[in-house]
């Protein structure tokens, strides 16, 4: 499903953010993505997104050869692949229901489809009463699982979040990882979460990939950072 | 083509919720285009209409072609006027018999001559002559002169000759200052639509990060843009439709000398309102064109 071979990415002034990297993940894992600030998790994220082309290696993601894609492809290819970022990303001047209902315009699904579909995704983030609001009028809990279920709602085969819990309290980081245990679970959702979180990795054990300067340290099938 | 339809219908409406929930931007955008478009719809006005005094003024250039005393019977004239239309440059002769030579006289020099009436007329016969190219009235003079039966051949002279090259360079003057004003009206509008775009850039990035194509994102923003231009030029355009006709009446259709005919209200009514209406519409449809595309290339 996802199959990075040593991809290496640098950024000018001799910054290697990724270096030799080898992943393999099969479809519907779910999989931690760790490392000291710096490490980088985020650049493996925006590879994986196409928004970052890696200086060598291949990225081959359901079979789409995403380091040499074209700009043109690029939104073709992003359909299937939902993100979740720390900082929301969502349109401030449209409201919930808008939000999530433009990734659908985007597709040229029916009004009928967004309409059905829109009111499920809302159902399962839980957000039904919040459809009209505005981004700003919501909560950082609110607004993350807006972006959930924007990122849900075209049934991606990968999902990508990048520090989903970063900036919740506890309570709210859990309501966020059952959600997408969930989506994981029911869905069949391939899912990569970049997390600062030890107490997350440890509550809700996953496979755990650990980088470190741009190489990858260690690959835990077990998962859990005191079994580190 | 369904989805093709679907994505197009999506677009308007994205383009009119976009309007709705940043009207201060449209509002700034559309008075930017308000503004040049008042100054412009001016300036049209007033080159259309340099442009038709000195037309005007060129049309009413003629020769005055004195034919000699013995050329008296028809057959003589006819035989003139044909040798006058074959010479180059001549556009058109128009007979004017002796008689009629002297009216034009007492006219212009008094009733003191109108005791040469009848016999005593010592007038030849003469041909009002007009060139084809008002600039090339001396020579065309000059050739009439030398006809065999052409006594003389004048035209207002030398001050005429100035007046064409003047009108001809006030033509040109105005029509550059025109293109200028609206090269000038072009690059106000980019600017401020672009900065407009600037602060929705993040807008185009998050949108790219949810999978909307380029067309997708672009043309809301252009309908935009368009419909903002359009916006923005009714004003001026209505402006001018009502108060061109009230100019029009109150100088009685003629720049204070009957020479100097306005341009009919039909007339200008339709030059001002398309010119302005196409020019706000293209203004806002490029600049927005320009402003996004940059925006959507430098995110991946
Ligand atoms: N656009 C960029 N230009 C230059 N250097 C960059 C850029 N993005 C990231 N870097 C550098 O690449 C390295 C890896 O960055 P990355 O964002 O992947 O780290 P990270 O693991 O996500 O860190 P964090 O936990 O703080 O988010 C860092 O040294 C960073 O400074
Ligand atoms: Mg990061």
């Amino acid at each position: 499903m996802i199959d990075l071979k040593q991809v290496s990415k640098s950024y000018p002034k001799g910054i290697h953010a990724l270096t030799g990297l080898d992943l393999h993940i099969d479809d519907g894992e779910f999989v931690y993505v760790i490392g000291a600030t710096g490490s980088g998790k985020s650049t493996l994220v925006k590879i994986l997104n196409a928004e970052e082309i890696p200086d060598s290696g291949s990225v081959i993601v359901d079979g789409v050869d995403v380091g040499h894609l074209k700009h043109r492809k690029v939104p073709k290819y992003r359909r299937n692949i939902g993100c979740i970022f720390q900082d929301y990303r969502l349109l401030p001047s449209l409201t919930v229901y808008e939000n999530i209902a433009f990734a659908m315009e985007a597709v040229g699904a029916s009004k009928k489809e967004i309409k059905k579909r829109v009111a499920e995704v809302l159902e399962l983030v839980d957000l039904k009463e919040k459809a009209y609001s505005y981004p700003d009028e919501l909560s950082g809990g609110q607004q993350q699982r807006v972006t959930i279920a924007r990122a849900i709602v075209n049934q991606p085969k990968v999902l990508i979040a990048d520090e989903p819990t970063g900036n919740l309290d506890p309570e709210k980081s859990r309501e966020i990882m059952s959600l997408l245990e969930k989506i994981n679970e029911t869905l069949k959702t391939t899912i990569i979460m970049v997390t600062h979180d030890s107490a997350i990795v440890d509550e809700y054990k996953k496979r755990t990939i650990m980088l470190d300067a741009g190489f990858m340290v260690h690959d835990f099938a077990k998962g859990g950072y005191k079994s580190l | 083509m369904r989805t093709r339809l679907n994505l197009l219908k999506y677009s308007i409406k994205n383009a009119l919720i976009g309007m709705a929930r940043h009207w201060t931007l449209v509002l700034s955008c559309a008075a930017t285009v308000f503004m040049t478009m008042l100054l412009l719809g001016l300036f049209l006005m007033t080159v259309l209409h340099v442009n038709r005094f000195s037309d005007s003024a060129m049309d009413d250039l003629r020769i005055h072609v004195i034919l000699e005393e013995q050329v008296e019977d028809p057959q003589a004239i006819a035989q003139m006027e044909a040798d006058i239309l074959n010479t180059q440059g001549v556009k058109q002769a128009v007979f004017s018999g002796k008689d009629q030579e002297l009216e034009l006289m007492i006219q212009e020099k008094g009733e003191a001559f109108a005791a040469y009436r009848g016999e005593q007329n010592p007038l030849s016969n003469a041909f009002f002559v007009y060139p084809e190219k008002e600039k090339e009235i001396d020579a065309v003079a000059k050739r009439l002169k030398s006809l065999d039966g052409v006594a003389d051949a004048v035209y207002g002279g030398q001050s005429v000759g100035e007046m064409v090259k003047v009108l001809t360079m006030v033509k040109w003057v105005s029509f550059g200052f025109e293109l200028l004003l609206f090269l000038l009206s072009l690059y106000l509008i980019y600017n401020t639509i672009r900065s407009a775009i600037y602060s929705r850039q993040s807008e185009i990035s998050i949108m790219r990060t949810v999978g909307a194509s380029s067309s997708f994102i672009r043309i809301p923003f252009l309908l935009e843009g368009t419909l903002i231009g359009l916006l923005g030029a009714l004003l001026p355009c209505l402006f001018y439709i009502f108060t061109y006709p009230v100019l029009y009446q109150a100088m009685h259709g003629m720049f204070f000398v009957p020479l100097f005919k306005m341009i009919p209200v039909n007339q200008m009514n339709a030059w001002i309102g398309w010119s302005l209406l196409s020019t706000g519409a293209m203004a806002g449809l490029c600049a927005s064109l320009l402003a996004v595309s940059r925006y959507i290339r430098s995110s991946r």
